[in-house]
């Protein structure tokens, strides 16, 4: 059986990436960062959304997220990609209030500006939600509610898996030549098919070793905040998959859950964290660019592609481990481990990323035929061509 | 007289510091003693039972190990047994008077550190490296082989800077950093700091504590 797929011209021409960037990363809800990177008053975050610079600052102990954009001289208000510095214009020194409100402008009488003018020289806000540890953020200005671009079994995984990472985290970003796109549909491949060819002496490896008994865990257990989700879809090796129930939406099938098990070995660091998980590993798939994989609660990463250009994705990384223990010292080499570990893994699949998006740029006809342990691709091709208005079936 | 000098440590970087002990004194009974180790952290140390803390003085060597703190843990499980620490100053470095260096200091051949330099204890200095003059050198860090480290620059505890790079004059490394990239640093790098050849930009640690030290 053949299903929907996404035709190479979307992997490869400007004209899709602008739609994308229009109709996807600025009507919906993007993930922008961590609330752990918000430690204090004025701490903020700066990314680009969908082309769109955005700033997200802590003001007042609350988030706020801001065009960032100084309506004087479109300087940056921040130009930094994080820190911790108030509201100001490294510009001409206007300055802002916690609601983007215009507060002063140093030299005003010289601008002669009257009260009028300054009217509609607030900075730019837009909607901010946080679910758990994530902070969303939607450029539409018209958004729907997050609750309707995640179904009740995501946002209650995001909101019980934040208890599950550590306050401490490690961060960076790197860029691949390839399309987004082709980093998303791998990691929501419902069985991980490319895992044993791709990943022969990492991923797969680690999947063949013999793990010790565990008993069973807190997170998913009876009495769990997610023994609902687990006794739904637990299953094989990445048999588990919730793509919701009957009354999804295709908006909220493209975001969803798999859980499989992971054979677990005692590690150096294991005794100095809260695990919940152990055993287990589970991926958080977010549409549209943004996954959470865990593996036995001990190490988690989250990923997010982000479309530069349409052969360009900027990857940013962030790794996690489970809580530590009372007295355990924070460990950055720990979570630099981890980094290592998954950059190591994630560089076998940017070479095919690499390959697939050169063959892709030579126009083939498809840009692949799906089976039917596929269906998660094929419901993200079909949601991404109704997103981008011209759906095209190949069946 | 002095004591017999026994020179211990978890990894086989404790056999460098064994011969290094040879050379500076000739003339004094050294012993050699790498424990095992599990997990990098979980030390056993019964091998010690035979060189009390009494008769014996002891010299550690302890790899770069996460960030040096595998140093950090094994110094504080030596010092908990009662030992008195000491450091270990080639003869063919070149350590201007008026520099303090803190116990536990290792500094191997060619080492030359400038006048009015302070190096923190447990710091390795590996053979060849420069610190220029006023220059602060944190606890427990690792400089590599033929780094240079030029005048009133500052390195935090727990740093590793790799094999063959040079700081700028007054660059200023935070505490915690892995500068594993062979260049010249400049500036001023924020503490948790990971330089790493697998990645294009520099990993950044938070933590809503400080990095205890």
């Amino acid at each position: 059986m053949i299903y929907l797929s996404i035709p190479p011209a979307c992997y490869t021409e400007t004209s899709w990436f602008q739609r994308e960037r229009e109709k996807l990363f600025r009507e919906h809800w993007i993930l922008i960062a961590m609330t752990q990177q918000f430690p204090e008053e004025n701490s903020f975050v700066t990314r680009e959304v969908g082309g769109v610079p955005v700033l997200v600052q802590k003001m007042e102990g609350r988030l706020r997220a801001f065009k960032n954009a100084c309506p004087h001289r479109a300087c940056p208000i921040q130009t930094e990609p994080f820190g911790n510095r108030k509201l100001i214009c490294p510009y001409h020194g206007w300055n802002f209030g916690k609601e983007g409100q215009l507060r002063g402008i140093p030299l005003a009488e010289g601008y002669n500006f009257s009260e009028a003018d300054k009217t509609c020289m607030d900075l730019q806000t837009y909607p901010l939600e946080i679910v758990g540890k994530f902070v969303f953020v939607n450029l539409s200005g018209n958004p729907k509610p997050i609750t309707t671009q995640f179904s009740e079994d995501i946002l209650l995984l995001l909101r019980e898996t934040s208890s599950c990472l550590s306050t401490e985290f490690s961060y960076t970003i790197f860029t691949g030549k390839y399309n987004w796109k082709l980093n998303f549909e791998n990691v929501i491949e419902e069985q991980g098919q490319h895992i044993p060819f791709v990943h022969q002496n990492t991923l797969s490896s680690i999947l063949k070793k013999e793990g010790e008994n565990v008993s069973p865990n807190h997170f998913f257990c009876e009495n769990g905040p997610l023994a609902a989700i687990r006794q739904r879809y637990d299953s094989g090796l990445f048999a588990s998959i919730s793509t919701g129930d009957d009354k999804s939406t295709d908006i909220q099938r493209v975001s969803f859950f798999q859980r499989a098990k992971m054979p677990w070995r005692k590690q150096w660091f294991s005794s100095m964290m809260n695990s919940r998980d152990r055993g287990w590993c589970f991926t958080i798939h977010i549409f549209p660019n943004v996954n959470l994989f865990s593996s036995s609660g001990e190490c988690c990463v989250l990923q997010q592609y982000v479309p530069l250009a349409p052969d360009s994705t900027e990857y940013h990384s962030w790794t996690f481990s489970a809580p530590l223990k009372d007295g355990i010292r924070p460990m950055p080499h720990l979570l630099w481990g981890f980094h290592h570990a998954e950059k190591r893994i994630l560089n076998e699949d940017i070479a095919i990323f690499e390959q697939v998006q050169k063959v892709l740029a030579s126009r083939p006809e498809s840009a692949g035929y799906l089976g039917k342990n596929e269906r998660s691709l094929a419901t993200f091709g079909r949601y991404y061509l109704q997103c981008l208005n011209k759906e095209e079936n190949h069946e | 007289m002095n004591k017999p000098l026994l020179v211990t440590g978890p990894d086989i970087s404790v056999r460098s510091a064994f011969a290094l002990a040879q050379e500076i004194f000739p003339q004094r009974r050294i012993e050699l003693l790498q424990t095992p180790v599990e997990d990098y952290y979980r030390f056993d140390l019964t091998g010690l039972a035979g060189f009390s803390a009494e008769e014996w003085e002891v010299a550690v060597a302890v790899n770069e190990f996460f960030i040096n703190d595998v140093r950090r843990a094994f110094h504080e499980a030596i010092i908990a047994l009662g030992y008195h620490e000491v450091s270990l100053i080639s003869p063919c470095a070149s350590v201007d008077e008026s520099v303090e260096i803190g116990e536990g200091a290792i500094l191997y051949a060619g080492v030359f550190v400038g006048a009015g330099s302070h190096i923190g204890h447990h710091a390795v200095l590996r053979p060849n490296v420069f610190v220029g003059e006023e220059v602060e050198i944190g606890n427990y860090v690792t400089l590599e082989a033929n780094v240079a480290i030029r005048e009133l620059s500052y390195i935090g505890h727990f740093t590793t800077v790799c094999a063959n790079s040079s700081l700028l004059r007054s660059t200023r490394v935070g505490e915690h950093c892995y500068l594993n990239l062979m260049r010249q640093y400049s500036g001023v790098i924020q503490d948790a700091t990971f330089y790493s050849p697998i990645f294009e930009n520099p990993i950044r640690f938070f933590s809503s504590s400080k990095v205890v030290t």
